[in-house]
């Protein structure tokens, strides 16, 4: 029973408890003077953890609040942006020399490709060429054996 | 001439008005160096920590939204920064402590020998109370800073710990019991 009038103390004593609940927890007190004792030791309490000394912020505090803020503004208007700023222009570069190098790459795979032609109409000619000599030699066995 | 609420004044803040920044800061410099002291019971600190709030206001004015109390967003921060640094603290003390094992230093008790009478008692029960207070648990202790120091109401205290209203109300009761239980064991009540 004291547990569950323990658990709306507080509430009692920020009038929070309606009219009906109020008088049976003063009943309460009236017939426990422990109980009371307590209710009114924690009254006390909150008093004087609301009088705990408060404290005021230095003279120094706005004019260094200012500073911390020149700073932090000096690095989100000027150091990111130009963070920001140079980190595009090397992805920038870097985009470039990839388009680029990939485009002579394929030049370069063209020219690669019109040599490899080149060279193979050669060895066909070379090979036509070498069949020819053949013929003609073989004409010529057949002449010298008549 | 009326004043400027809170929500009024971050909202000119969003449209870029410093001069409501300024006041909001004026608004709240005290009250919150309180409630951040209260965690790292240091007044340097504090100041730093409250330094870092209003850095935090600037930078990010734009995370508040319309919905929530300026003041409970604002509590948020500093108490997020309270507890962040009281996490801190403790990691240092445990490796302090075990430190101290080694050099078994001595404990300095300060000497309140030329007080008189009615001081000690007041400054005993004060000292009490003060070592009650940080033997709350963490979430016992905000809540009790909200409520019996900051005099938030318990709509506020319930969106800046983010818990029901009546969960809200259930621990400060049980904190304020905890507070009972303590000093009477320090045989003060």
């Amino acid at each position: 029973m004291n547990k569950d009038f323990d658990a709306i103390i507080s509430s009692y004593l920020e009038g929070d408890l309606s009219l009906k609940e109020q008088k049976i927890f003063e009943d309460y007190m009236k017939d426990n003077q422990e109980f009371s004792a307590k209710v009114n030791d924690i009254k006390n309490i909150i008093n004087l953890v609301n009088q705990t000394p408060k404290i005021e912020t230095s003279k120094d505090f706005l004019n260094n609040l200012e500073s911390n803020i020149s700073k932090k503004s000096i690095l989100n208007y000027w150091v990111i942006p130009n963070f920001k700023m140079s980190l595009s222009f090397t992805f920038a570069v870097i985009a470039l020399f990839f388009i680029i190098f990939n485009d002579y790459n394929v030049k370069q795979e063209v020219v690669a490709d019109k040599n490899l032609n080149n060279q193979s109409l050669t060895d066909i000619e070379a090979d036509t060429l070498k069949n020819d000599n053949f013929l003609i030699k073989q004409v010529k066995g057949q002449k010298h054996s008549k | 001439m009326i004043d400027k609420t809170d929500e009024d004044l971050i909202e000119e803040f969003q449209d870029d008005n410093v001069s409501a920044y300024n006041q909001l800061v004026y608004r709240y410099k005290d009250r919150l160096l309180n409630y951040i002291y209260q965690f790292v019971h240091d007044r340097d600190l504090a100041e730093d920590l409250l330094q870092d709030t209003f850095l935090k206001l600037y930078t990010h004015k734009h995370s508040y939204k319309k919905i929530a109390k300026f003041s409970t967003w604002i509590y948020t921060i500093a108490g997020n920064f309270a507890k962040t640094e009281l996490r801190k603290k403790k990691r240092r003390k445990t490796y302090s402590n075990s430190e101290l094992a080694f050099h078994e230093k001595e404990l300095i008790v300060p000497d309140i020998s030329n007080e008189p009478d009615k001081d000690i008692l007041n400054h005993s029960l004060k000292e009490d109370l003060k070592e009650c207070l940080l033997e709350l648990p963490l979430d016992f202790k905000t809540i009790i800073i909200l409520r019996d120091i900051q005099e938030l109401s318990y709509d506020e205290i319930s969106t800046i710990v983010e818990l029901p209203l009546g969960t809200v109300k259930s621990r400060i009761n049980r904190a304020r019991l905890k507070i009972y239980e303590c000093l009477k064991q320090k045989e003060v009540v």
